[in-house]
């Protein structure tokens, strides 16, 4: 046997005993060798270095190396004294330098001391800038925070003075494997607080990952190494990244460490903010659940390549995690930081909403039975959900540094799932909170003592309809003993009339009229004091009036908004001297506004142009209100001080929030937090009508799906991806077309296709609203009539040459237009509130819809050259501008309340309307098609699922 | 290639003067860098690139055993074994590891089978994968796995000689 020939024979039997479990590998050399004693020897020799091999050199080179490449009196101060400090051992380096633990003489405590690098430090501006932020961090003081207590500066040292925390890090713990759902949540929970402490004041961590992360003896977690990356980074922009590679050895095959947590943008070494702290906060907590990095390769390219190109490994969560956290994970874990979750106060919402369900237990423990309803009331460790708050340190150096009054509060779930939640209103005192929910089937009003868990039907159906989505419905009298209701009621000629004077007793009674001598309220707010009332008729323009309940004088109108506007929600400020309301068009553009109580110029607060609603006073300068986002998503809870007036988004977790009540000393807060789905359906156009069991739901590729249109041989809709509404085209038989991706800018109302195929369509942006025009296949998207701002639904004339619109440009009034394709200026139709027009297949006249009154609103008609086309008649309730025309003569509607409607088809000539469909509720249909053949209806419906939570605020 | 060596030299101290305490020298990014500048990188194919990183390596290897040999790094004495440790001991300023003595040890192995060395030398002082490794020596990455272990096994031996 020749030398080489040996060697390969040591090197197989070395590999195929590391291929056996280390106990078995002896025997196995014993009887492969033989009696050859001399290469038995040879391969022990070998292997008895295998359990050191697997770390050996698993130092990533650039450790080794920028050792090798420092001067070796730099390496240690151990044993030195530094100013006060005595520094006693090596802890570790980090990422500005080395870390000692160090006692401090004069106050007798030991402390962590980070040495920054003297050559960092020679330039004298670098200096003078790592001052201001080192006084920035240090006023950090957060019990989950591993504080910084100053800079010590003595004997050419300068060292940041840290607090030294013991324990083992979640890197330790997670290279144990998974932790227990609840033990990661509660540790996610208090690193999520951490970071929302710190992104509050402008300090962004940016190596958030295990190994900085500590957890105390008594499962205290502390998140360290706080914002040093962010000074060092200031320092030099051309080091933001890659940050400092450190090794993570534990585990066998991921070699990567802080690589591993790094976001896309800093792995591409693009700028970053807080959100890159979000998704390494989701890297970290998907490691604490599944046991393994959410991103690993063998190398550090490698890792990188997997954080910018691929998703985690979603399955490997167990299977008990919570949707919520699933979703949040999902939502910290987008590549792109603009569709990140936006504030990592959200996410600790979130998981404390999932451990408050944790903490509920077994449902049926919770429940009681009350009067025939159930209620699941999650509120059984609230000891357990009190988040701990930031010391408040005087930090307000400008607006930027506000306090969210969320900060602190424990979440209670006040209702299960279980069907919908609306309209949450709370007693003065606190005491009582009252909503509607349908968990019984037909919409009712709700009364429970809050603490109590007692929940009461108070209406029990004898109230016809309860819900406007545009209004505060319900309320309580100022000394609770009355609940106040919305609704709408038929008058003798069986029109709708809106009431608000109905009351119920708190505690259990007969709805009954209630002010009488005051008619036609559809909302009111009682002053401070109670002696005064503002309130408001269904009547156009909303006028406001105040009425003195003392002197008993007639009601004093102080303000009546002009045509087509809209004046809600109308709140006394705490002083008695303001009324401060919702002014503009319902829904989707209004602004908080107020006026003096006496009458006068009423002044505008807010500039959301969005949709804003259900203001409430934490005290006498803070309004709580809601309101949607740029791209019309959300509402979203806001805070403005109303002296300063400038609005600031309370981040709640990443459900859209549709209703916001306060007690009177601020403390508790009630809101409904909402979560809806939208599907497609069809159901065949009969002689008869047509029950729900004739209804299919089509089979879709996106998770929401509105505005069907059908054309033949496909169908588009808008889709919901990722949280952002784009264009899907579904072709029969064949793959699902993205036409228009949401983040480009959200589609909000349906499309329109041309007799060619070309697809218009409304894009909302930076607050506007455009129309754009796409090819068949999605391709050449371009802007049509760039100046209008534009609202609704288009509609294409027959021939495809026009396209006709409502915008909304001078007056903030929308009024229709027909738009030439061939660029052409605008051509106006119509001079008064106008929208969602449809074209005639004729192409002589287009049907639209008029302005709002109250719930109802006008159905008209234009001749295609703006002539007058007058039609009969027809009044619809709101959620219905939805038209379609089957022929010139019959035009297909959506008639019922407004939770619940179904299709008719009215006669244009003979006014004759037949009902066709009769549709289950639960469900809101907002918009449909009508098939080329004539022959189906394809509809949208959105189901809403929505909670009741109760926030304790804690003092501010 | 001494344009190659001065370009990675001038990189590597670079890095070093920005962040001389710290460990933000990262090899991968140092010579991706070098390569960039050195090379029109669209234009070269992947086994160009593998080539260039084979003798990056070999350069990022003598730039630092030189390093180490000429300020008696050796002399703060370590047994190459305790770098096996904790990430303690990582991120210390002291990673134990005796890049003299490695060297001299990764020579030794190329005498009798340089196919190992040179994939320690590819993995450990070129950053490269397993992958990127099996290219360079138009081998499987099966095999770079299988020398890599053997030859750690073979290496740890030669320096526990060394440091008796």
């Amino acid at each position: 046997m020749t030398d080489a020939d040996r060697r390969r024979h040591i090197d197989d039997l070395c590999d195929a005993a590391l291929d056996r479990e280390p106990r078995e590998r002896a025997a196995f050399v014993t009887a492969a060798c033989g009696g050859d004693d001399a290469l038995r020897a040879e391969v022990e020799s070998l292997l008895g270095y295998a359990m050191s091999s697997e770390r050996f050199l698993s130092t990533p080179l650039e450790a080794v190396a920028a050792h090798v490449l420092t001067p070796e009196s730099e390496l240690s101060l151990v044993g030195r004294k530094v100013g006060s400090l005595e520094i006693l051992a090596l802890l570790g380096a980090g990422g500005m330098g080395d870390v000692y633990h160090a006692r401090d003489t004069t106050l007798g405590r030991d402390v962590a001391i980070k040495v920054v690098s003297s050559v960092f430090l020679a330039v004298p501006e670098r200096l003078a800038r790592f001052e201001r932020e080192a006084r920035v961090l240090a006023t950090l003081n957060h019990p989950h925070i591993g504080a910084i207590y100053g800079v010590e500066e003595a004997d050419g040292v300068r060292a940041l003075v840290l607090e030294l925390v013991e324990g083992a890090t979640l890197a330790e713990r997670v290279a144990k494997g998974p932790l227990p759902l609840h033990e990661a949540l509660e540790i996610a929970r208090q690193i999520a607080d951490a970071l929302e402490a710190a992104h509050e004041k402008g300090v962004i961590h940016r190596d958030v990952k295990p190994a900085n992360i500590k957890i105390t003896s008594d499962g205290t977690v502390k998140v360290l190494d706080f914002g040093l990356a962010k000074v060092r980074a200031l320092e030099d922009p051309t080091i933001e990244s890659p940050p400092n590679v450190a090794a993570d050895h534990s585990r066998e095959g991921f070699v990567a460490g802080t690589t591993s947590y790094m976001s896309p943008e800093q792995a591409r070494g693009k700028p970053v903010d807080k959100r890159t702290d979000i998704w390494s906060f989701g890297c970290v907590l998907y490691e604490m659940l599944t046991g393994r990095p959410a991103f690993a390769g063998e190398t550090a390219s490698d890792t990188i390549a997997a954080i910018i190109e691929r998703e985690p490994d979603w399955s490997r969560l167990p299977p008990q995690t919570n949707p919520g956290i699933n979703r949040l994970l999902q939502r910290c874990l987008d590549k792109d930081p603009k569709h990140r979750l936006r504030d990592v106060g959200d996410a600790r919402l979130e998981i404390e909403e999932a451990l408050s369900a944790l903490a509920g237990g077994p449902r049926a423990n919770t429940r009681q039975r009350t009067g025939g309803a159930r209620l699941i009331w999650l509120a059984a460790s609230a000891a357990a959900l009190l988040v701990a708050m930031a010391a408040a340190l005087e930090v307000s150096r400008s607006e930027y540094f506000w306090r969210s009054p969320l900060e602190g509060a424990t979440v209670t779930r006040l209702t299960d799932s279980v069907g919908a939640e609306h309209h949450a209103a709370i007693s003065r005192d606190g005491k009582f909170v009252v909503f509607l929910s349908d968990r019984d089937g037909p919409w009712d009003a709700w009364v429970s003592q809050v603490g109590t868990g007692d929940l009461h039907n108070l209406t029990n159906g004898t109230v016809a309809e309860l819900r406007n989505p545009a209004t505060r419905t319900l309320g309580f009298s100022p000394d609770g003993s009355l609940v106040t209701l919305w609704s709408r009621v038929s008058d003798s000629e069986g029109g709708g009339v809106v009431y608000a004077g109905w009351a119920v007793p708190t505690l259990g009674g007969a709805p009954r009229p209630f002010l009488i001598g005051i008619q036609d309220i559809s909302e009111l707010d009682w002053s401070a004091d109670g002696t005064r009332l503002v309130h408001h008729p269904p009547a156009p323009g909303d006028p406001l009036f105040v009425t003195d309940l003392e002197e008993k004088s007639a009601p004093r109108q102080i303000h009546v908004a002009r045509q087509g506007f809209h004046n809600h929600f109308p709140l006394w400020s705490r002083d008695g001297a303001f009324i401060y309301f919702i002014h503009g068009l319902p829904l989707e553009k209004s602004d908080i506004w107020r006026i003096g109580a006496a009458g006068g110029e009423p002044e505008r607060l807010t500039y959301h142009d969005a949709r804003v609603s259900f203001p409430t006073w934490l005290d006498e300068r803070t309004l709580l209100y809601l309101t949607t986002d740029d791209e019309g998503y959300g509402p979203w809870i806001h805070v403005m001080d109303v002296a300063r007036r400038t609005p600031h988004r309370v981040f709640a977790g990443v459900d859209p929030y549709t209703s916001l009540a306060a007690s009177e000393d601020g403390r508790q807060l009630v809101a409904t937090v909402s979560r809806t789905t939208s599907s497609l359906w069809r159901a065949p156009i009969a002689d008869h009508v047509v029950e729900e069991s004739g209804t299919t739901p089509l089979a879709l590729p996106t998770a929401g799906a509105l505005s069907p249109r059908v054309q033949r041989g496909y169908i588009a809709y808008r889709g919901r991806k990722a949280g952002r509404d784009g264009l899907w085209k579904l072709p029969d038989g064949a793959a699902p077309i993205e036409l228009w991706n949401g983040a480009n800018g959200r589609v909000v109302a349906g499309p329109a296709i041309s007799s060619a195929g070309r697809v218009a369509f409304v894009v909302r942006k930076g607050g506007r609203q455009r129309v754009f025009v796409i090819d068949a296949d999605g391709a050449a998207p371009r802007v049509v009539a760039e100046q209008l701002d534009v609202r609704g639904t288009p509609s294409w004339s027959p021939d495809g040459q026009w396209l006709a619109v409502a915008a909304a440009n001078d007056d903030g009034i929308p009024k229709l237009y027909k738009v030439p394709l061939n660029e052409g200026p605008p051509v106006q139709l119509v001079k008064e509130y106008s929208t969602d027009p449809v074209w005639a297949p004729s192409g002589a006249f287009l049907i639209y819809s008029g302005p709002d009154v109250g719930t109802t609103f006008p159905v008209k008609g234009v001749r295609s050259d703006g002539g007058p086309f007058p039609l009969r008649n027809l009044i619809l309730t709101r959620g219905a501008r939805r038209m379609a025309l089957l022929g010139d003569d019959t035009l297909i509607v959506m008639k019922g309340n407004i939770s619940r409607k179904d299709f008719w088809s009215i006669d244009l000539r003979s006014g004759h309307e037949r009902q066709m469909t009769n549709l289950s509720q639960g469900s809101t249909i907002g918009d449909f098609d009508i098939s080329p053949d004539g022959r189906e209806i394809f509809f949208d419906r959105t189901r809403e699922e929505s909670d009741i939570v109760l926030f304790h605020l804690r003092e501010r | 290639m001494p344009l190659v060596e001065a370009e990675l030299r001038r990189l590597a101290g670079a890095y070093m003067s920005r962040e001389r305490r710290g460990h933000t020298l990262q090899t991968t990014a140092l010579i991706n860098e070098a390569f960039l500048r050195l090379t029109d990188a669209r234009s070269i194919s992947w086994q160009d690139r593998a080539h260039f990183l084979g003798i990056a390596a070999r350069l990022m290897r003598r730039v630092l055993v030189d390093h180490a040999r000429s300020r008696g790094y050796r002399k703060r004495g370590g047994d190459a074994r305790r770098v096996t440790l904790d990430e303690e001991l990582i991120a210390s300023p002291d990673p134990a590891l005796d890049l003299v003595a490695l060297d001299r040890a990764l020579d030794a192995l190329a005498k009798t089978d340089p196919r190992k060395s040179k994939v320690i030398e590819l993995r450990f002082f070129g950053g490269l994968s397993v992958d990127e490794a099996a290219h360079v020596l138009r081998v499987s990455p099966d095999t770079v796995k299988r020398d890599w272990r053997l030859a750690k096994l073979w290496l740890l031996r030669e320096l526990e000689g060394e440091h008796p």
